[in-house]
Protein backbone atom coordinates (compact mmCIF):
# COMPACT_ATOMS: atom_id res chain seq x y z
CA UNK A 1 0.00 0.00 0.00
CA UNK A 2 1.34 3.63 -0.48
CA UNK A 3 1.76 6.15 1.67
CA UNK A 4 -0.87 8.52 0.27
CA UNK A 5 -3.24 5.43 0.70
CA UNK A 6 -1.93 4.79 4.04
CA UNK A 7 -2.73 8.14 4.96
CA UNK A 8 -6.00 8.42 3.78
CA UNK A 9 -7.08 5.16 5.36
CA UNK A 10 -5.81 6.14 8.69
CA UNK A 11 -7.96 9.76 8.10
CA UNK A 12 -10.76 6.95 7.29
CA UNK A 13 -9.97 5.49 10.73
CA UNK A 14 -9.43 9.27 12.86
CA UNK A 15 -13.21 9.90 11.47
CA UNK A 16 -14.53 7.01 12.81
CA UNK A 17 -12.46 7.03 16.07
CA UNK A 18 -12.99 10.62 16.06
CA UNK A 19 -17.13 10.48 16.03
CA UNK A 20 -16.28 7.62 19.00
CA UNK A 21 -14.58 10.12 21.26
CA UNK A 22 -16.90 12.46 20.78
CA UNK A 23 -19.79 10.42 21.26
CA UNK A 24 -18.25 8.64 24.61
CA UNK A 25 -17.62 12.37 25.82
CA UNK A 26 -21.03 14.22 24.65
CA UNK A 27 -19.24 16.78 22.36
CA UNK A 28 -19.93 18.18 19.36
CA UNK A 29 -18.86 20.72 16.89
CA UNK A 30 -21.81 22.95 17.27
CA UNK A 31 -23.00 24.75 20.26
CA UNK A 32 -26.29 24.23 19.15
CA UNK A 33 -26.32 20.68 18.26
CA UNK A 34 -24.79 20.16 22.14
CA UNK A 35 -28.01 22.16 23.35
CA UNK A 36 -30.51 20.19 21.55
CA UNK A 37 -29.32 16.87 21.80
CA UNK A 38 -29.40 17.58 25.61
CA UNK A 39 -32.29 18.37 25.35
CA UNK A 40 -33.47 15.69 23.60
CA UNK A 41 -31.67 13.10 26.41
CA UNK A 42 -33.58 14.98 28.78
CA UNK A 43 -36.85 14.08 26.78
CA UNK A 44 -37.32 18.18 26.67
CA UNK A 45 -37.23 20.22 23.29
CA UNK A 46 -35.96 21.12 21.22
CA UNK A 47 -36.34 24.53 22.30
CA UNK A 48 -36.45 27.80 20.59
CA UNK A 49 -33.24 30.07 21.15
CA UNK A 50 -33.95 33.52 21.65
CA UNK A 51 -30.98 34.77 22.03
CA UNK A 52 -27.27 33.62 22.91
CA UNK A 53 -24.27 35.01 24.43
CA UNK A 54 -20.75 34.30 25.77
CA UNK A 55 -19.30 34.19 28.70
CA UNK A 56 -16.13 32.46 30.23
CA UNK A 57 -15.87 29.60 28.86
CA UNK A 58 -19.33 28.76 27.66
CA UNK A 59 -21.94 30.07 25.28
CA UNK A 60 -25.37 30.32 27.07
CA UNK A 61 -28.68 30.63 25.55
CA UNK A 62 -31.91 32.20 26.49
CA UNK A 63 -34.49 29.32 25.20
CA UNK A 64 -38.52 28.76 25.29
CA UNK A 65 -39.96 25.68 24.85
CA UNK A 66 -43.89 25.51 25.44
CA UNK A 67 -44.48 27.30 28.19
CA UNK A 68 -40.96 26.63 29.89
CA UNK A 69 -38.05 28.87 29.41
CA UNK A 70 -34.22 27.80 30.53
CA UNK A 71 -31.15 29.83 30.35
CA UNK A 72 -28.91 26.55 29.66
CA UNK A 73 -25.00 26.84 29.55
CA UNK A 74 -22.77 24.45 27.14
CA UNK A 75 -19.39 24.72 27.62
CA UNK A 76 -16.20 24.91 25.40
CA UNK A 77 -14.05 22.20 25.19
CA UNK A 78 -10.47 21.88 23.73
CA UNK A 79 -11.24 25.18 21.43
CA UNK A 80 -13.38 23.37 18.76
CA UNK A 81 -15.32 21.39 20.57
CA UNK A 82 -18.27 21.95 22.68
CA UNK A 83 -19.78 19.60 25.67
CA UNK A 84 -23.40 18.59 26.45
CA UNK A 85 -24.86 19.22 29.50
CA UNK A 86 -27.77 22.09 29.08
CA UNK A 87 -30.93 21.79 31.79
CA UNK A 88 -34.47 21.60 31.88
CA UNK A 89 -36.66 24.26 31.00
CA UNK A 90 -38.93 26.27 34.33
CA UNK A 91 -42.77 26.43 33.67
CA UNK A 92 -43.32 30.23 32.96
CA UNK A 93 -45.70 31.42 35.84
CA UNK A 94 -47.78 33.70 33.16
CA UNK A 95 -50.24 35.10 36.48
CA UNK A 96 -46.81 37.25 37.36
CA UNK A 97 -45.81 40.15 35.58
CA UNK A 98 -42.29 38.92 35.73
CA UNK A 99 -40.87 35.05 35.96
CA UNK A 100 -37.58 34.47 37.00
CA UNK A 101 -35.35 32.15 37.60
CA UNK A 102 -31.71 31.88 37.76
CA UNK A 103 -28.50 29.48 38.05
CA UNK A 104 -24.96 29.59 39.59
CA UNK A 105 -21.61 28.09 38.33
CA UNK A 106 -18.13 28.33 38.94
CA UNK A 107 -18.52 31.25 40.63
CA UNK A 108 -21.02 32.57 38.41
CA UNK A 109 -24.69 34.05 38.92
CA UNK A 110 -27.07 34.29 36.42
CA UNK A 111 -30.54 35.63 36.61
CA UNK A 112 -32.81 35.19 33.90
CA UNK A 113 -36.45 35.55 33.01
CA UNK A 114 -38.97 36.69 30.48
CA UNK A 115 -41.84 39.38 31.46
CA UNK A 116 -45.28 38.37 30.90
CA UNK A 117 -46.74 41.84 31.24
CA UNK A 118 -45.08 44.42 28.36
CA UNK A 119 -44.96 47.05 30.07
CA UNK A 120 -41.67 46.15 32.01
CA UNK A 121 -38.76 47.72 30.66
CA UNK A 122 -36.11 47.31 33.05
CA UNK A 123 -35.68 44.68 35.56
CA UNK A 124 -33.21 45.40 38.68
CA UNK A 125 -32.28 42.68 41.25
CA UNK A 126 -30.71 43.54 44.49
CA UNK A 127 -28.03 41.00 45.63
CA UNK A 128 -25.08 41.33 48.18
CA UNK A 129 -21.59 40.76 47.66
CA UNK A 130 -19.08 38.99 50.09
CA UNK A 131 -18.73 42.53 52.29
CA UNK A 132 -22.27 42.68 52.81
CA UNK A 133 -22.66 45.16 50.40
CA UNK A 134 -26.06 45.21 48.31
CA UNK A 135 -25.22 45.83 44.50
CA UNK A 136 -28.00 46.60 42.47
CA UNK A 137 -27.95 45.05 38.67
CA UNK A 138 -30.21 45.96 35.98
CA UNK A 139 -31.20 44.40 32.44
CA UNK A 140 -33.12 46.72 29.85
CA UNK A 141 -32.57 44.16 27.33
CA UNK A 142 -35.06 41.95 26.45
CA UNK A 143 -35.14 39.48 23.63
CA UNK A 144 -38.60 38.16 22.92
CA UNK A 145 -39.50 39.68 26.10
CA UNK A 146 -36.52 37.56 27.71
CA UNK A 147 -33.59 38.96 29.66
CA UNK A 148 -30.57 37.71 31.61
CA UNK A 149 -28.05 39.42 34.06
CA UNK A 150 -24.95 37.53 34.58
CA UNK A 151 -22.15 38.58 37.43
CA UNK A 152 -19.08 36.99 38.81
CA UNK A 153 -20.68 35.90 42.31
CA UNK A 154 -18.25 37.73 44.99
CA UNK A 155 -19.73 34.91 47.78
CA UNK A 156 -17.62 31.29 48.14
CA UNK A 157 -19.11 28.53 45.68
CA UNK A 158 -21.42 26.85 47.35
CA UNK A 159 -23.35 29.69 48.90
CA UNK A 160 -27.16 29.63 48.15
CA UNK A 161 -28.78 31.99 46.09
CA UNK A 162 -30.86 32.94 48.73
CA UNK A 163 -27.91 34.33 50.69
CA UNK A 164 -27.29 36.34 47.95
CA UNK A 165 -30.45 37.89 46.97
CA UNK A 166 -32.28 40.72 48.47
CA UNK A 167 -34.74 41.86 46.22
CA UNK A 168 -36.13 42.23 42.61
CA UNK A 169 -37.77 45.57 40.79
CA UNK A 170 -39.30 45.11 37.29
CA UNK A 171 -40.34 48.93 35.97
CA UNK A 172 -42.44 50.60 33.28
CA UNK A 173 -41.22 53.10 30.80
CA UNK A 174 -41.85 55.97 33.25
CA UNK A 175 -39.80 54.50 36.00
CA UNK A 176 -43.05 53.01 38.09
CA UNK A 177 -42.08 49.71 39.82
CA UNK A 178 -44.36 47.19 37.94
CA UNK A 179 -43.28 44.08 40.17
CA UNK A 180 -41.54 44.06 43.41
CA UNK A 181 -40.39 40.60 44.97
CA UNK A 182 -38.31 39.25 47.89
CA UNK A 183 -39.03 35.49 46.07
CA UNK A 184 -36.35 34.22 43.62
CA UNK A 185 -39.14 32.02 41.69
CA UNK B 1 12.08 -0.41 4.65
CA UNK B 2 14.14 -2.03 7.22
CA UNK B 3 13.07 -2.35 10.57
CA UNK B 4 15.00 -0.98 13.75
CA UNK B 5 16.38 -4.33 14.06
CA UNK B 6 17.38 -4.86 10.96
CA UNK B 7 19.07 -1.51 10.81
CA UNK B 8 20.92 -2.08 13.55
CA UNK B 9 22.56 -5.74 11.98
CA UNK B 10 23.33 -3.49 9.17
CA UNK B 11 25.37 -1.62 11.00
CA UNK B 12 26.74 -4.16 12.39
CA UNK B 13 27.71 -6.07 9.51
CA UNK B 14 28.70 -2.51 7.34
CA UNK B 15 31.38 -0.77 8.23
CA UNK B 16 31.34 2.83 8.84
CA UNK B 17 31.26 5.17 5.68
CA UNK B 18 34.24 7.24 5.49
CA UNK B 19 33.97 11.18 6.14
CA UNK B 20 33.75 11.45 1.95
CA UNK B 21 30.91 9.15 1.69
CA UNK B 22 29.83 10.60 5.44
CA UNK B 23 29.76 14.19 3.36
CA UNK B 24 27.96 12.87 -0.19
CA UNK B 25 25.27 11.07 2.08
CA UNK B 26 24.53 14.30 4.40
CA UNK B 27 23.99 16.40 0.72
CA UNK B 28 21.77 13.85 -0.97
CA UNK B 29 19.47 13.86 2.69
CA UNK B 30 19.66 17.47 3.07
CA UNK B 31 17.54 17.85 0.04
CA UNK B 32 15.10 15.32 1.31
CA UNK B 33 12.06 17.42 3.42
CA UNK B 34 10.38 14.45 4.78
CA UNK B 35 12.59 14.33 8.38
CA UNK B 36 11.76 10.79 9.72
CA UNK B 37 12.65 9.08 5.92
CA UNK B 38 16.27 10.59 6.26
CA UNK B 39 17.64 7.86 8.78
CA UNK B 40 16.73 4.89 6.10
CA UNK B 41 18.04 6.73 2.89
CA UNK B 42 21.04 7.18 4.75
CA UNK B 43 21.51 3.20 5.68
CA UNK B 44 20.70 2.36 2.17
CA UNK B 45 22.91 4.97 0.19
CA UNK B 46 25.76 3.57 2.32
CA UNK B 47 24.52 0.11 2.22
CA UNK B 48 24.80 0.94 -2.11
CA UNK B 49 28.06 2.74 -2.35
CA UNK B 50 29.95 -0.17 -0.11
CA UNK B 51 28.53 -3.31 -2.36
CA UNK B 52 29.60 -0.64 -5.22
CA UNK B 53 32.87 0.00 -3.75
CA UNK B 54 33.97 -4.02 -2.71
CA UNK B 55 32.50 -4.56 -6.65
CA UNK B 56 35.37 -2.01 -7.73
CA UNK B 57 37.98 -3.36 -5.57
CA UNK B 58 37.30 -6.95 -7.16
CA UNK B 59 36.71 -6.29 -10.46
CA UNK B 60 39.11 -3.54 -11.24
CA UNK B 61 41.56 -4.37 -8.31
CA UNK B 62 41.49 -0.95 -6.93
CA UNK B 63 42.43 0.00 -3.25
CA UNK B 64 39.86 0.81 -0.99
CA UNK B 65 40.24 4.83 -1.18
CA UNK B 66 40.26 4.76 -5.00
CA UNK B 67 37.03 2.38 -5.47
CA UNK B 68 35.26 4.52 -2.77
CA UNK B 69 36.07 7.60 -4.93
CA UNK B 70 35.02 5.59 -8.23
CA UNK B 71 31.91 4.52 -6.58
CA UNK B 72 30.92 7.90 -5.45
CA UNK B 73 31.31 9.17 -8.63
CA UNK B 74 29.09 6.46 -10.64
CA UNK B 75 26.59 7.82 -7.86
CA UNK B 76 26.56 11.06 -9.53
CA UNK B 77 25.47 14.52 -8.71
CA UNK B 78 24.18 14.48 -4.54
CA UNK B 79 22.02 17.61 -5.29
CA UNK B 80 20.16 15.77 -7.98
CA UNK B 81 20.04 12.44 -6.43
CA UNK B 82 18.91 14.22 -3.20
CA UNK B 83 16.07 16.35 -5.20
CA UNK B 84 14.59 13.41 -7.22
CA UNK B 85 14.74 10.92 -3.51
CA UNK B 86 12.54 14.12 -2.31
CA UNK B 87 10.17 13.77 -5.29
CA UNK B 88 9.37 9.95 -3.96
CA UNK B 89 9.77 10.70 -0.68
CA UNK B 90 6.93 13.19 -1.27
CA UNK B 91 7.10 15.31 2.66
CA UNK B 92 3.30 16.34 2.43
CA UNK B 93 2.42 13.07 1.83
CA UNK B 94 5.12 11.64 4.51
CA UNK B 95 3.92 14.22 7.14
CA UNK B 96 0.30 13.42 6.41
CA UNK B 97 0.69 9.52 6.84
CA UNK B 98 3.24 10.22 9.57
CA UNK B 99 0.74 12.38 11.79
CA UNK B 100 -2.44 10.48 10.95
CA UNK B 101 -0.93 7.00 12.30
CA UNK B 102 0.09 9.33 15.53
CA UNK B 103 -3.48 10.44 15.84
CA UNK B 104 -4.53 7.22 15.01
CA UNK B 105 -2.71 5.42 18.00
CA UNK B 106 -3.88 8.29 20.32
CA UNK B 107 -7.84 7.95 19.61
CA UNK B 108 -7.56 4.57 20.01
CA UNK B 109 -5.59 4.40 22.99
CA UNK B 110 -8.21 6.81 24.42
CA UNK B 111 -11.45 5.36 23.33
CA UNK B 112 -9.73 1.75 25.09
CA UNK B 113 -9.34 3.57 28.04
CA UNK B 114 -12.81 5.66 28.46
CA UNK B 115 -14.73 2.30 27.30
CA UNK B 116 -13.17 -0.53 29.80
CA UNK B 117 -14.93 0.84 33.08
CA UNK B 118 -18.23 1.59 30.90
CA UNK B 119 -17.83 -1.63 29.13
CA UNK B 120 -17.10 -3.55 32.61
CA UNK B 121 -19.89 -1.82 34.28
CA UNK B 122 -22.46 -2.69 31.57
CA UNK B 123 -21.32 -6.36 31.36
CA UNK B 124 -21.61 -6.56 35.43
CA UNK B 125 -25.61 -4.65 34.79
CA UNK B 126 -25.88 -7.43 32.24
CA UNK B 127 -25.19 -10.39 34.13
CA UNK B 128 -25.38 -9.94 37.63
CA UNK B 129 -27.00 -7.10 38.67
CA UNK B 130 -30.85 -7.56 38.29
CA UNK B 131 -33.04 -5.18 40.64
CA UNK B 132 -35.65 -8.52 40.44
CA UNK B 133 -33.42 -9.90 42.92
CA UNK B 134 -34.05 -7.37 44.98
CA UNK B 135 -37.85 -8.83 45.65
CA UNK B 136 -37.98 -12.87 48.24
CA UNK B 137 -39.93 -14.99 45.44
CA UNK B 138 -41.85 -16.71 48.46
CA UNK B 139 -43.43 -13.01 48.67
CA UNK B 140 -44.64 -12.99 45.16
CA UNK B 141 -48.84 -12.90 45.34
CA UNK B 142 -48.55 -11.69 41.31
CA UNK B 143 -46.33 -11.38 38.47
CA UNK B 144 -46.81 -9.82 35.08
CA UNK B 145 -44.19 -9.90 32.07
CA UNK B 146 -45.66 -6.95 30.32
CA UNK B 147 -42.23 -6.61 27.69
CA UNK B 148 -43.81 -3.59 26.65
CA UNK B 149 -41.70 -1.01 24.75
CA UNK B 150 -41.41 2.50 25.49
CA UNK B 151 -39.57 5.10 22.80
CA UNK B 152 -38.95 8.12 24.13
CA UNK B 153 -36.71 10.18 21.85
CA UNK B 154 -33.67 8.18 21.19
CA UNK B 155 -34.22 6.21 24.45
CA UNK B 156 -36.08 2.53 24.59
CA UNK B 157 -37.57 1.71 27.90
CA UNK B 158 -38.47 -2.09 27.83
CA UNK B 159 -41.18 -2.63 31.10
CA UNK B 160 -39.55 -6.53 32.01
CA UNK B 161 -41.58 -7.06 35.29
CA UNK B 162 -44.54 -6.02 37.27
CA UNK B 163 -44.49 -7.88 40.63
CA UNK B 164 -46.87 -7.12 43.32
CA UNK B 165 -45.52 -9.05 46.91
CA UNK B 166 -47.49 -9.66 49.81
CA UNK B 167 -46.94 -6.35 51.38
CA UNK B 168 -48.74 -4.59 48.81
CA UNK B 169 -45.81 -3.10 47.01
CA UNK B 170 -46.12 -2.89 43.29
CA UNK B 171 -42.78 -3.38 41.88
CA UNK B 172 -42.21 -1.93 37.91
CA UNK B 173 -39.17 -3.54 36.94
CA UNK B 174 -38.15 -1.82 33.87
CA UNK B 175 -34.74 -2.33 31.62
CA UNK B 176 -33.12 1.04 29.35
CA UNK B 177 -31.04 1.93 27.03
CA UNK B 178 -30.03 5.40 25.11
CA UNK B 179 -28.89 5.00 21.55
CA UNK B 180 -27.41 8.20 21.74
CA UNK B 181 -25.34 6.72 24.23
CA UNK B 182 -25.96 9.45 26.75
CA UNK B 183 -25.35 7.26 29.44
CA UNK B 184 -21.88 7.53 28.70
CA UNK B 185 -21.26 11.26 29.50
CA UNK B 186 -24.91 12.31 30.44
CA UNK B 187 -27.94 11.88 32.54
CA UNK B 188 -29.70 8.31 32.88
CA UNK B 189 -33.07 8.02 32.90
CA UNK B 190 -34.50 7.95 36.55
CA UNK B 191 -38.33 8.12 36.52
CA UNK B 192 -40.66 6.09 34.04
CA UNK B 193 -43.53 9.01 34.61
CA UNK B 194 -46.86 8.97 37.15
CA UNK B 195 -48.36 5.45 38.28
CA UNK B 196 -52.14 5.21 38.36
CA UNK B 197 -54.38 2.60 38.74
CA UNK B 198 -57.94 2.19 36.55
CA UNK B 199 -59.81 4.12 38.76
CA UNK B 200 -57.40 6.81 38.10
CA UNK B 201 -56.06 6.53 41.67
CA UNK B 202 -52.21 7.65 41.97
CA UNK B 203 -49.41 6.27 43.31
CA UNK B 204 -46.66 8.32 44.33
CA UNK B 205 -44.72 7.05 47.63
CA UNK B 206 -42.04 4.02 47.61
CA UNK B 207 -38.78 3.40 47.07
CA UNK B 208 -36.57 2.83 43.62
CA UNK B 209 -32.65 1.99 42.53
CA UNK B 210 -31.68 1.42 39.25
CA UNK B 211 -28.06 -0.10 37.83
CA UNK B 212 -25.68 2.10 35.61
CA UNK B 213 -23.66 1.69 32.29
CA UNK B 214 -24.80 1.54 28.86
CA UNK B 215 -27.86 -0.69 29.60
CA UNK B 216 -29.67 0.22 33.20
CA UNK B 217 -32.01 -1.72 34.81
CA UNK B 218 -34.55 -0.67 37.42
CA UNK B 219 -36.94 -1.07 39.61
CA UNK B 220 -39.35 1.21 40.50
CA UNK B 221 -41.82 0.35 44.06
CA UNK B 222 -45.13 1.48 44.67
CA UNK B 223 -46.36 1.00 47.87
CA UNK B 224 -49.86 -0.05 49.09
CA UNK B 225 -51.32 -0.81 45.63
CA UNK B 226 -55.07 -2.49 46.51
CA UNK B 227 -55.03 -6.27 45.67
CA UNK B 228 -58.23 -5.47 44.17
CA UNK B 229 -56.70 -2.93 40.99
CA UNK B 230 -56.49 -5.05 37.70
CA UNK B 231 -54.36 -2.68 35.86
CA UNK B 232 -51.18 -0.28 36.23
CA UNK B 233 -51.40 2.53 34.45
CA UNK B 234 -48.06 4.54 33.26
CA UNK B 235 -48.30 7.96 32.27
CA UNK B 236 -45.86 10.10 30.68
CA UNK B 237 -46.18 13.62 30.42
CA UNK B 238 -43.04 16.17 30.18
CA UNK B 239 -41.59 18.27 27.84
CA UNK B 240 -44.56 17.47 24.79
CA UNK B 241 -43.84 13.80 25.45
CA UNK B 242 -46.89 11.54 26.06
CA UNK B 243 -47.03 8.37 26.65
CA UNK B 244 -49.42 6.07 28.23
CA UNK B 245 -49.58 2.14 29.09
CA UNK B 246 -51.80 0.14 30.51
CA UNK B 247 -50.48 -3.04 31.68
CA UNK B 248 -53.02 -6.03 33.34
CA UNK B 249 -51.99 -6.99 36.76
CA UNK B 250 -53.32 -10.36 36.49
CA UNK B 251 -55.07 -12.67 39.21
CA UNK B 252 -53.95 -12.47 42.70
CA UNK B 253 -52.29 -15.79 44.26
CA UNK B 254 -51.24 -16.97 47.31
CA UNK B 255 -52.46 -13.70 49.22
CA UNK B 256 -53.23 -14.77 52.35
Amino acid sequence: MTRSKKAIRNFLLIAVLLFLVMKLNGLYFSPVNALHASERDLHFGPSEIVHSFDHGNSRYFLTRYEDMISCSPIDRFLGVFWRYGAGHGTNNLKERPLFTSYRSREGDWLFYGIRNDASITRVEIEVLNAEGETLILSSDTFYENMFYIIWEGEIEDDALFSQVFVGLKAYDGKGAVVYDSDFII
Amino acid sequence: MPSPNSQESINNVRQMPSAEVGEFIKKVVKRVHFVPDRYDIELELAAHIEDSTLLLQDQDELSQEDAEKAALDRMGDAKEIGTALNRQHNPFIGYMWYFSRILVVLLCILLVLQSIPILLLSGWTILFDHPIGDIPKESYVRHVKPNELIKLDTRRIRITDVIQTEDGSLHVLYSSYNLSFSSLHGWSFSGLGNFEDEDGEGYFGGSGRGTAGLYNRSRRSLENFPFDKDMLIVKYDYGGRNVRLEIPLGEVTNND
